[in-house]
């Protein structure tokens, strides 16, 4: 997702206060508690979105929300967002936050679609083999997606690697198409 | 057509699924945040290179193709890029495939005689370019220094007026400018007609006409023309009419640019006309503005004028020395061993000027690019003065070195005759009241005007241009009333081609006139004028 410049700048600053307390960890369970909080409710996503609210209201209304929560850290971190009048950006802010944590910590989230769901073995395997040639640690999301009919597609970053039947058989139609005929 | 066996059939398949590998395929995807207006902007992509070509295999064209697109912007979190299809079938959230491709086109001498879109597919329903083909990028960097030579071969267009005074050469950038209906179309045409003479000759001039954003039934009536005069087989077109995505327009003047430097590096000669760069140029702007780069004066892009001159750049004259131009740079490796020197590409670009207004953002900008301008003007257009050159502010900074022998020497005494005579134009209305030289060099002036008028599609060859002026040096068609002049030339022109085919012939080859021939010349004149007076009276 397009993460706003001020998003970026917030989280680059609550990362660096983080390490520097040697809070990294404990910050990132309250950004992660944040963010899939906000990304539950849409009601909170409208009422942070929204020009009408003061901000005062939804500064009380944050700390209402996440003081017994989370640490005094991020949660001083919030009341500064929801005070600088930036509360709409708080879900940005909270993305971003567990981007750089990832590149920070070495971490890559990769996707991997299948044809059939994998076992938990095949799993595992995979995994490691990822974790072996990306030197990083992976965290894996699988998902079933049947009209790949057969095969692995692995998804790091921007990278896709296609080993899929539903590719294989794209590509064969491609090249029996291809308007150059080269007759010898 | 024969029929093709069943064992060929699948002898063909099997060579085809040979090479079908089992391994996997890589590569990178980003995914669509917004579309309009022709633009998409993606995310991800975080290795793309501008100018690369990206496709979206999720979104259908009208006829069930893939939308492709050019990467035009690089931001910091997000890339833009431009949509050759229809935008419509463009979806949030769709993927964007790269195809590690920098926009190029395929090209080859199968191309000759057939229209391609600027991405080089054919549109012409004569199938697919037959023959093998090499793959050139649009965008390339113009020769260095070392690999050109000064432009020193004629470019005959065939018309009179343009070989005479504003010669073009071979490797020259002429600028053709001029109002709306004022046959700027025509002056190109007329020249790539013109080539047929080359073509049995050892350096045959290979035309490619670039039609942007003209009219779809435009260019078919201009296919039509080359088709008829024969010059469709040592042509190609470039369309992106009118209706094609601003992105088509932007970049079919390059796409005739690759294809013509194919023929410019392989040793040949060509000529391609880029008809018109204005519309381009607005193309441009409009794809500028949608990407919200900073505007400029009448809202270009402040780079509208490397647009140009990069493109213009690249019609150069290649040195004659095999060695040499093998080195030159950006060649694509696939083309090298075939690089021959020696070979040309002129330019003849195109600008439409608003109400003759060539101090404008754009004709200035090409004006001062191009090697001169052959400038056409609308009041002489309607006076009847075709094709309605206006001598005075053309000019051609360097075709002068690549004129024939003969014609140079007559085009001399030529610009000065015209020049007094536009300046004592004005005073013909008081007629006999002047003195007799002011009446000579009106008389004179008259009858020179006169003879440069030509039809259109109707070049004539250089040596009979070459006769036609020195009839008229000699000062011959003083005694014809200007009414007679077009008849005389018909009748000269034929009464010379019968009665001097050989020595024709030699002075197309040589370019020389000689005395002798000019005296024959001059007296075979003298004879058709005294038999038309005759004709009159009787």
């Amino acid at each position: 997702m397009l993460v706003s410049k001020a998003a970026r700048r917030y989280a680059i600053a609550l990362l660096e206060l983080s390490k520097e307390r040697k809070s990294v960890e404990a910050t990132l369970s309250d950004v992660q508690f944040i963010e899939s909080t906000i990304d539950d409710s849409k009601e909170l996503q409208i009422f942070l979105k929204s020009p009408i609210v003061k901000p005062s209201v939804k500064k009380e209304a944050l700390s209402a929300l996440f003081k017994d929560h989370i640490s005094d850290l991020t949660m001083q971190f919030v009341n500064l967002i929801a005070s600088k009048e930036r509360a709409a950006i708080l879900y940005q802010v909270s993305k971003s936050f567990i981007t750089k944590y990832n590149t920070y910590a070495g971490i890559i989230e990769v996707e991997v679609r299948s044809a059939k769901k994998l076992t938990e073995k095949q799993v595992k395997e995979l995994k490691t083999v990822l974790e072996k040639t990306t030197s990083k640690n992976v965290i894996l999301t699988a998902t079933e997606h049947e009209e790949l009919k057969g095969g692995l597609l692995v998804k790091i970053e921007d990278t896709v690697i296609d080993g899929t039947i539903k590719h294989k058989i794209e590509q064969l139609e491609e090249r029996l198409l291809d308007n150059t005929i080269e007759l010898n | 057509m024969s029929q093709v066996r069943p064992d060929e059939v699948s002898a063909i398949l099997r060579k085809q699924l040979s090479g079908f590998e089992n391994e996997a395929d890589v590569y990178d995807v980003g995914t669509v945040l917004e579309v309009g207006d022709g633009i998409a902007r993606v995310y991800g992509l975080s290795k793309v290179q501008a100018g690369e070509l990206v496709t979206l295999p999720d979104s259908k064209d009208e006829d069930g193709n893939p939308v492709t697109g050019m990467v035009l912007n690089l931001e910091e979190d997000n890339v833009g890029i431009v949509l050759f299809g229809s935008a419509s079938a463009v979806e949030e959230g769709q993927t964007v495939k790269r195809t590690k491709d920098i926009a190029s086109v395929n090209v080859g001498d199968g191309l000759l005689g057939r229209v391609i879109d600027p991405l080089g597919n054919p549109v012409d329903g004569k199938g697919p370019i037959l023959g093998k083909t090499y793959r050139l990028p649009l965008e390339r960097k113009a020769p260095g220094v070392i690999y050109r030579e000064p432009v020193a071969e004629p470019l005959q267009t065939g018309i009179k007026a343009i070989d005479s005074l504003i010669p073009v050469g071979r490797g020259q950038r002429e600028l053709i400018i001029g109002d709306r209906q004022t046959g700027k179309t025509s002056v190109a045409i007329d020249t790539i007609i013109n080539q047929k003479a080359t073509q049995d000759s050892e350096k045959p001039v290979i035309c490619i006409y670039v039609a942007v954003g003209q009219k779809a039934s435009t260019v078919a009536g201009i296919m039509q023309v080359l088709e008829q005069t024969g010059a469709m087989e040592y042509s190609v077109i470039v369309t992106a009419p009118a209706s094609a995505a601003a992105p088509m327009q932007y970049i079919a003047p390059f796409t005739g640019a690759a294809v013509g430097e194919f023929f410019r590096d392989t040793g040949r000669h060509a000529l391609v006309i880029y008809d018109d760069l204005s519309k381009q140029a607005v193309a441009y702007r409009e794809l500028s503005l949608l990407l919200k780069r900073p505007p400029g004066r009448e809202a270009y892009p402040g780079d509208v004028f490397y647009l140009h001159s990069r493109l213009l750049e690249r019609a150069a004259k290649i040195i004659n020395d095999d060695g040499v131009a093998q080195s030159m740079n950006n060649i694509p490796d696939e083309l090298r061993p075939l690089v021959k020197g020696g070979g040309s590409l002129t330019a003849l670009p195109v600008i439409e000027t608003q109400a003759g207004d060539v101090s404008a953002y754009i004709p200035t900008n090409v004006i001062s690019i191009t090697d001169g301008q052959i400038f056409l003007d609308t009041d002489l257009f309607n006076q009847g003065i075709r094709p309605a050159i206006d001598v005075g502010t053309s000019v051609s900074r360097v075709g002068g070195s690549a004129q024939v022998k003969s014609m140079k020497k007559l085009s001399g005494t030529l610009k000065l005759d015209l020049a007094q005579y536009r300046e004592l134009e004005a005073f013909a209305k008081f007629g006999s009241d002047l003195d007799a030289s002011t009446q000579a060099q009106l008389r004179k002036g008259e009858r020179t005007v006169e003879l440069l008028k030509q039809d259109v599609y109707k070049p004539l060859p250089v040596e009979q241009e070459i006769v036609l002026l020195k009839v008229n040096d000699v000062g011959l068609l003083d005694k014809l009333p200007v009414s007679g002049i077009s008849e005389f030339q018909t009748q000269f022109l034929e009464t010379v081609g019968a009665k001097y085919s050989q020595e024709m012939a030699a002075l197309a080859s040589s370019g020389v006139l000689s005395d002798e021939f000019g005296a024959q010349i001059v007296e075979t004149a003298n004879h058709v004028i005294d038999q038309l007076l005759a004709a009159k009276e009787a």
